[in-house]
């Protein structure tokens, strides 16, 4: 009979043996593995519903401007409701036979444009003078006080152009697209599409101003401010392009873009080849691509979102390739992955690259706003997705690189702030320019001690869509 | 993340829930895997084969068992499968040696750290190392670790009892040898 206690001892020695295998091992495995899908489903499911919900709001944006903007037939009808609100107006009877009013000439602000000193009416033209009845009577007996709805077709009038007849006066009315809609509340909607430039709009208007009309005149101005402030609020997109450089200084992606898999190393500060130390990356460049939606909250507050693509690469020196190398001159290990690592050195420069889409969410504040320009202050976050990388990662035990993109965490959630320029005047269609700042709110890589983020400064240019 | 919730998430394919499976046996499997090869290479080729057929398999681990315990079987299959793919184990229990004398009776208490005494046992020729993990450290009886390499349960008892006095010698010689180090500096 053996004696057990021996048995005994190894086993528990061996409960201990704990030995920490290469980068690779996890790589092949992962290589071998089915593809995760539903993570990828996800990615996409998340592009296919931002870009959904942009061209949502872009298709919203488009019909928009139909419904302010009516057909001629649309102004017609409309026209046809001011006109049949006012009650047989051919019947009314001539009684000096001075002015003959008919349907195809009648001009509708006539009406209101009532010279109560003078006991006349005037009419558009502002020439043919009536020695009108009373006007108390008159009026009570044949005109009915304007509806809103002539209201509103006197306060185009009154800011229409120069008119050189009655008839094209009443063709420049339908032109002009008056939308009325005598909601429930009483409240009207109404976009006007011409300028008031002549003296006679200015004349008539002021009769308007001071007669009996003012009311639904001022009630008609809010509701064509209320409409200029719901355009200006509308969802404003803009293409955007951004270039400029990922922050290289003290290291902050010297360990980003050359990292120790087991323990991150700081990377040297003078030297660039070190045994077991990482080479200094050398600057690369960012580039930024994507759709923005900003959206006006109150005067000097924009929302700002969208999607966009970012491109970010360093450069670093490294050795030649190799496939497998020895370790302390006694034990071989295996490389990095096992395929493609590179000794540390200084031969050739490989280039890093990053792959992120982002959704940004942002708000700006304007510190200027003017007609012309404005400079506003912009900060808020940003989800950027790690969707592709050949960054090779240092491993400190082995001294090679090799490429290992799982170190890096998939998702970087971004703090960002910036200052721009709007011009909205002095070129054909608005653009602004800025300059952004990027600081990763959380590392970007995993389990990293020293907490290194990725910080990203560069100059946009926006280039804003028609509404 | 529990083992219950983890095992699910890695059922669904989950990368992140494999990748945390993954990190939290490595060492361990490594070791287990370190034991019965000659190189590390070999070892994390097992490590590697191994954790493939633990992700692939996992649909048939029984939640109420040891998850460890589950996937040490499963490196340990691994690794014999390995074996017979690389060499002949049989040749490797027909070549016997036979003048093995134990140094002393004594069982000495084990001073060496786990790595030493596993690189003691790598030492051992192949058949010994693969019959002295599988019923010392495994703890496999003799007729179960016939059946998993093919040979009779005495041809198991015998190759033990042998490599268990190589392994003893060794490690007698192992101190020996430290204390003539020691001794002469």
């Amino acid at each position: 009979m053996q004696n057990k206690e021996f048995e005994k001892q190894v086993r528990q020695k061996m409960e201990e043996l704990k030995l920490f295998p290469s980068s690779g091992v996890w790589n092949k495995v992962e290589a071998s593995l089915p593809k995760e899908k539903k993570r990828r489903w996800a990615l996409f499911f998340l592009l296919f519903a931002s870009i959904s919900m942009a061209s949502l709001l872009l298709v919203k944006n488009d019909q928009r401007p139909e419904k302010s903007s009516p057909t001629l037939a649309d102004g017609k009808n409309e026209l046809n409701k001011v006109n049949n609100s006012i009650p047989n107006r051919n019947s009314v009877p001539d009684r000096n036979n001075t002015v003959t009013l008919t349907a195809d000439n009648y001009p509708v602000h006539a009406v209101s444009k009532s010279d109560a000193n003078n006991n006349k009416l005037v009419t558009g033209t502002g020439q043919e003078k009536v020695d009108a009845i009373p006007e108390k009577s008159y009026k009570e007996k044949y005109i009915q006080q304007p509806t809103i709805l002539e209201s509103i077709a006197m306060v185009k009038m009154s800011t229409a152009s120069s008119y050189t007849n009655e008839e094209e006066r009443e063709k420049q009315l339908i032109e002009s697209s008056i939308i009325a809609k005598n909601k429930p509340s009483g409240e009207l909607n109404i976009t006007l599409n011409t300028k008031p430039s002549d003296k006679l709009g200015k004349k008539t208007e002021q009769k308007i101003a001071t007669g009996p009309k003012a009311k639904a005149d001022s009630t008609a101005s809010a509701a064509v401010k209320k409409m200029d402030t719901r355009n200006d609020r509308a969802w404003q997109y803009s293409v955007q392009f951004g270039f400029g450089i990922p922050y290289t200084k003290n290291g902050i992606n010297n360990t980003v873009f050359t990292t120790n898999t087991t323990s991150l190393v700081s990377a040297p500060t003078t030297v660039n080849y070190v045994n077991n130390q990482p080479a200094i990356p050398s600057p690369g460049m960012v580039f930024q691509t994507g759709i923005t939606v900003e959206k006006n909250l109150t005067g000097r507050l924009d929302m700002k979102t969208g999607l966009s693509y970012m491109f970010l690469s360093n450069n670093i020196q490294i050795g030649s390739r190799i496939d497998s190398l020895s370790h302390n001159g006694t034990t071989t290990y295996n490389n990095g992955n096992g395929i493609s690592p590179y000794s540390n050195g200084l031969l050739p420069v490989y280039n890093n690259h990053f792959r992120f889409i982002q959704v940004p969410l942002a708000l700006q504040f304007s510190i200027v706003k003017k007609e012309q320009f404005s400079v506003f202050l912009e900060g808020g976050v940003s989800a950027d997705f790690l969707i592709n990388s050949n960054a090779l990662v240092f491993n400190g035990a082995t001294n090679t690189y090799s490429t290992n993109k799982d170190i890096f965490n998939r998702v970087v959630y971004t703090g960002l702030g910036g200052i721009g320029v709007k011009l909205a005047k002095q070129t054909r269609v608005p653009v602004s320019l800025g300059y952004q700042f990027n600081y990763g709110l959380n590392p970007f890589i995993k389990n990293d001690e020293t907490q290194k983020h990725l910080p990203v400064s560069l100059v946009y240019f926006r280039l804003y869509l028609p509404r | 993340m529990d083992q219950q919730h983890l095992v699910k998430q890695c059922l669904k394919n989950n990368r992140e829930s494999q990748k945390i499976l993954y990190d939290r046996y490595k060492t361990v499997m490594l070791g287990v895997c370190y034991r019965y090869t000659k190189s590390v290479q070999d070892a994390e080729d097992i490590l590697q084969e191994g954790f493939i057929k633990v992700f692939t398999k996992l649909k048939q681990y029984k939640q109420d068992g040891e998850l460890g315990a589950w996937i040490r079987r499963i490196m340990v299959t691994t690794a014999i499968n390995h074996l017979r793919k690389k060499a002949s184990l049989r040749e490797e229990f027909s070549n016997s040696i036979s003048d093995l004398h134990l140094v002393s009776n004594d069982n000495p208490e084990i001073l060496l750290n786990a790595k030493e005494l596993a690189d003691l046992i790598r030492q051992l020729p192949m058949g010994y190392q693969t019959i002295f993990n599988l019923h010392a450290v495994e703890g496999f009886s003799h007729p179960e670790i016939g059946e998993m390499l093919g040979i009779t349960d005495s041809t198991s008892r015998s190759q033990y009892t042998r490599a268990r006095v190589m392994l003893l010698n060794r490690v007698k010689y192992y101190y020996f040898d430290f204390k003539m180090q020691a001794h002469a500096k």
